[in-house]
């Protein structure tokens, strides 16, 4: 959404490793620049053109790592960066910097929220942003599947999740695990029958 | 009883850490699902301002979950759900990491990603129709759900500035 700019650099990846403080702080500062959303394209802006820990192309490497394995973006992003440059504690001052600053902005939040839900206006006005959250979950999803459904087996697994999940409500486990591989396979069979087509003469 | 609440809501985010597949907005419909139908911790009404007020903060929306903590048992589950939340994932992203170099250029992780995309992107409309539905509740609620919708598809306006107006919106009665 409201990233910051994102000019291609070539600058390589600084040698001297970065202190846990200074690993912290970043993914502190991460997390506060990220209000409404963009945090990858922050978090790249940071952690390439800003500290220089990493290089575009290793930046890329964990994104796409970040996105392949199950859990927040972010999150597995912080881990696996703070890994990169001090091992476990390095992993975890990341998490720290990314998560804490959060949860004491929830946490202020939640309060509030409870004191002042009795609250007409506020229920009023809560009412509204419920509404537009509604269609920027739409949005959201809708964006990161316009490449998906577009080809007719991927729209075919949209569909039936849609249906098993917010239509019929049963439980992700069993949907996940059985529609996942079944994907995955379809994935995996017509990448076969690609390469076997372009191997006939 | 609380007591209680607290080791559910720990057992739900630690089972459901690994397969946040896409990032933590796809198990809303699983959270909405435990929190409101079976548990019954909260009303459909109360879920999703949660959700809202956890649109509205930086950092991973993943954290939603201490809130759905905060409701079931305090700031002891506001605090264990995003610890049970993010430990396995912590663990099992620190290994792969470590062993795992060169990903983007294996097949494994290109049929992972192309095939688990399908299924999450179904997972996220149908978090999108939980919201819809707790939200919604009159032609102004769906006018307003709509026009978001089409802003933030269109425009790369800060969301928040777009929940600002619709909170006006929701002050004025239209919604």
């Amino acid at each position: 959404m409201n990233g910051p700019e994102t000019e291609k650099t070539t600058i390589g990846p600084v040698l001297a490793a970065p202190g846990l403080a200074e690993i912290f702080i970043c993914f502190v500062k991460m997390t506060l620049v990220s209000f409404g959303g963009g945090l990858t394209a922050w978090s790249r802006q940071i952690l390439v053109v800003e500290k220089r820990w990493l290089s575009d192309d290793e930046f890329l490497e964990v994104l796409s790592l970040s996105q392949t394995l199950p859990g927040s973006i972010n999150a597995n992003l912080a881990v696996i960066v703070g890994r990169k440059l001090k091992g476990m504690t390095g992993a975890v001052s990341a998490i720290l910097g990314l998560t804490l600053p959060a949860m004491i902005i929830l946490a202020v939040l939640v309060s509030l929220y409870i004191s002042c839900r009795s609250n007409p206006a506020v229920d009023k006005a809560l009412k509204g942003v419920t509404c537009a959250c509604a269609g920027l979950s739409a949005a959201t999803a809708c964006h990161l599947g316009r490449k998906h459904f577009k080809k007719p087996m991927s729209l075919f697994f949209v569909i039936v999740a849609v249906l098993l999940v917010g239509i019929f409500r049963f439980s992700l486990i069993p949907v996940l695990l059985s529609l996942g591989p079944l994907s995955a396979l379809g994935v995996w069979l017509s990448g076969m029958g690609k390469t076997s087509l372009e191997k006939t003469p | 009883m609380k007591d209680n609440a607290l080791l559910q809501i720990a057992m739900i985010c630690l089972s459901l850490s690994l397969l946040a597949f896409g990032g933590g907005r796809s198990l809303i419909p699983e959270l909405h699902k435990e929190a409101v139908t079976e548990l019954k911790w909260m009303n459909d009404e109360r879920f999703v301002d949660l959700f809202a007020i956890s649109q509205t903060a930086p950092g991973p929306s993943i954290l939603f979950v201490s809130l759905i903590g905060y409701q079931a048992a305090g700031w002891a589950g506001f605090l264990i759900a995003a610890f049970a939340m993010l430990l396995p994932e912590f663990i099992l992203v620190y290994a792969i990491s470590a062993t795992w170099t060169g990903i983007r250029e294996k097949p494994i992780s290109h049929i992972i990603a192309e095939g688990v995309a399908p299924v999450t992107l179904g997972l996220l409309l149908s978090g999108a129709l939980v919201v819809a539905k707790g939200s919604i509740h009159g032609t102004g609620g769906a006018v307003v759900a709509i026009t978001a919708f089409f802003i933030f598809s269109l425009t790369k306006i800060n969301p928040l500035l777009v929940m600002g107006i619709a909170a006006i919106a929701g002050l004025m009665g239209w919604v």
